[in-house]
């Protein structure tokens, strides 16, 4: 374990001033995260959004991931994917929601930020200038991932207490996309690591790991729903001692773990097959 | 030049869309029946080396035909086709026909070519996989005096010097070695397995610590095609497999290593890619250099089947998923520009040797090696993928 003076004058117990990013309009993460961080005492000041705001920027995202991603989106928005063998596979989200009181978190972002007092500000890029700007004029301490993209040197250096990501795979043995599957793939449990964001690709100090609880039936649709209450109450209850520059951290060496990239459909679907659950690759 | 499915195909590529990417057995049967037609149109029972929209059918060429022997009867196994097995033995039969008196293959289109080293290599690999299919002495005799033949044209330093395209040694000439190495498996003849090691071993004193070895290009002064650098190290890993024991010492140990440095720097570069998180890697360009980047706005896509190709292989022999993951992406891309859906059955299920097809390798033409390193990578990739599934 390693620590940090980084946030050594901020007390443990003292609420922290955190930002949240996304990068759609629609985030049950960021929505629950906010409502948790409030409950645990903590103030959400900002929203730092990437979502394409209208038409165009939207048109230019698909530019950008290419006609032909798009094409295979749309094709295989198209597909039957089968009954979910464990119902809706959000389900786990909205029980979480219900069991800790909160609203539905699948309400537009804006909106729910609205409602709570966090000022949402539109972002082209989280690592701009815009975006270091608005977390040093509130005086964010901290920033969560909630999505949104990559983290550079930019927004790193504005913060503090460090950006905090809530990877869905075990670290630092399946660093990068689509950790959940691959690390399903290869046998290992699923897990959430709490880790800071680091210039490399999950590659920061890890804060704490947590299993993500599995039911009969789950599909990877479902474990990734599971993974969104994991998160949360893990943010829950790391942020302060970040903050404060107390939380035990666990430095990586690069040479523990690899990092993958977007699975296949085709082996996501082994993996499904393997959880016994329906397709629901996408 | 000026055809309905020239214009669909180059309107495809202008615009960026796909061909519907399909199931493996599906885009390997349309090849399959491409590679056949190139043997009907040929003139004889050599496959033609490809079509061009400019030239119309090429003429037969023996080093290619050589290679796709082996893909014609792994497609007579997988579908209990006789008649796939009858068109590779007619092939080798023609190889046989045109092998010229000292042993060597003719280099190029046609027959009226001299011997060259490469080529006789390519074509070892078909005299080799029919004499194991049927057990025909012919098959074995002509492998034998071709491979005395690429043995008595070594240097001394284990380089092939003459009878070399463009009159330069090339480090893909692994691929040379790697039959070399099959030819003394089934015959025991020592010299051929010398031979090979001595060439592995000099293009294994060129490697860098990125993997990337000197002269994979068809000319020094020319950026290597994927094409020709995926050879040389599709050599080297399947040269590894015959390397492992004395008097070799570690020398199959460091050729794997070399292919696999190659293997996961490309693989990185291709996945990193991506203009946006969301989307798809691009295409490997045509050509790269020694630190593994490309300037090219097109590829070849026959290296990219190559590059898959080494990907499952490592994969099989390793586990690493990474590396099927890309292969499938990679197949995935070259399914999306093979021709499939077209009236012309010129073109019908073959694939391009350039995306877009305007591209500076083989413009406008599709080769037929480029369809059978596609066959090839669908053939490992679906029985990789029917173990998972099925597992």
């Amino acid at each position: 374990m390693s620590g940090s003076a980084r946030g050594a004058d901020v007390p443990a117990n003292s609420p922290v001033p955190v930002a949240l990013t996304t990068g759609a309009r629609v985030n049950p993460l960021a929505a629950l995260l906010i409502w948790r961080l409030r409950e645990a005492g903590h103030r959400p000041v900002a929203v730092l959004s990437t979502a394409p705001a209208s038409g165009l920027a939207r048109l230019a995202k698909a530019r950008s991931m290419g006609w032909a991603a798009v094409q295979r989106r749309l094709a295989r928005r198209g597909l039957p994917t089968g009954p979910r063998a464990s119902g809706d596979a959000t389900a786990p989200i909205d029980e979480y929601a219900r069991q800790r009181g909160y609203p539905s978190p699948w309400q537009p972002l804006p909106a729910i930020a609205r409602e709570a007092g966090v000022a949402v500000l539109r972002v082209g890029d989280l690592n701009g200038a815009a975006a270091s700007e608005a977390v040093r004029r509130r005086a964010v301490r901290v920033v969560v991932n909630a999505g949104g993209g990559l983290f550079r040197r930019g927004l790193l250096e504005a913060v503090p207490g460090g950006i905090l990501n809530a990877h869905m795979g075990p670290l630092p043995r399946f660093r990068g996309m689509n950790a959940l599957e691959w690390s399903l793939l290869e046998g290992a449990p699923p897990t959430v690591s709490l880790h800071l964001v680091a210039a490399g690709i999950d590659t920061g100090d890890v804060i704490a790991r947590e299993p993500i609880p599995r039911r009969e039936g789950d599909g990877i649709a479902a474990l990734r729903a599971r993974y969104v209450a994991v998160a949360v109450e893990l943010v829950a209850a790391h942020l302060g001692a970040v903050a404060a520059g107390t939380a035990a951290r666990q430095a990586q060496r690069r040479g523990d773990g690899r990092q993958y990239f977007a699975m296949h459909p085709r082996l996501a679907q082994v993996v499904e097959a393997r959880l016994g659950g329906a397709s629901a690759v996408g | 030049m000026c055809r309905p499915s020239l214009a669909r195909l180059v309107a495809r590529d202008a615009l960026g869309w796909e061909e519907p990417v399909g199931d493996d057995g599906a885009h390997r049967a349309a090849a399959m029946a491409w590679l056949a037609r190139a043997q009907d149109v040929s003139g004889c029972d050599g496959l033609s080396a490809g079509y061009s929209y400019k030239r119309g059918w090429l003429p037969p060429y023996p080093e290619t035909t050589g290679y796709a022997i082996p893909t014609f009867l792994a497609w007579a196994r997988a579908m209990g086709s006789d008649e796939a097995a009858e068109r590779a033995a007619r092939m080798g039969n023609w190889l046989i026909q045109v092998q010229l008196p000292e042993g060597g293959v003719p280099g190029g289109m046609g027959v009226s070519g001299e011997p060259v080293v490469f080529n006789t290599g390519q074509v070892l690999f078909g005299w080799l996989a029919l004499h194991q299919h049927t057990g025909r002495q012919a098959f074995i005799d002509a492998a034998r005096r071709a491979g005395d033949w690429l043995v008595s044209c070594q240097d001394g330093a284990g380089a092939w010097t003459r009878h070399v395209y463009r009159g330069v040694p090339h480090a893909y000439h692994t691929r040379v070695s790697w039959a070399l190495l099959e030819l003394a498996s089934r015959t025991g003849h020592a010299p051929y397995r010398e031979a090979a090691a001595r060439q592995v071993e000099g293009v294994l004193s060129t490697a860098r610590s990125n993997g990337w070895v000197d002269d994979m290009a068809f000319d020094p002064n020319e950026a290597a095609f994927t094409h020709t650098v995926a050879y040389t190290y599709r050599g080297l890993l399947e040269a590894a497999a015959h390397l492992g024991d004395a008097p070799y010492g570690d020398l199959g140990r460091r050729a794997r290593g070399v292919a696999r440095r190659f293997a996961t720097r490309v693989l990185r570069r291709f996945e990193l890619s991506k203009s946006h998180p969301e989307g798809l890697p691009r295409y490997l360009p045509a050509t790269v250099d020694e630190a593994w980047r490309g300037p090219d706005r097109y590829s070849c896509l026959t290296g990219n089947a190559q590059i898959a190709l080494i990907w499952l292989r490592l994969y099989e022999s390793g586990g690493d998923g990474r590396l099927l993951n890309a292969a499938l992406k990679a197949v995935d891309q070259i399914k999306a520009r093979q021709a499939r859906a077209t009236g012309n059955a010129d073109v019908r299920g073959a694939v391009p040797g350039s995306y877009p097809l305007w591209g500076y390798y083989l413009r406008l033409a599709f080769p037929n090696w480029a369809a059978k390193f596609f066959a090839d990578a669908l053939a490992l990739q679906g029985r990789i993928m029917a173990g998972l599934e099925g597992a």
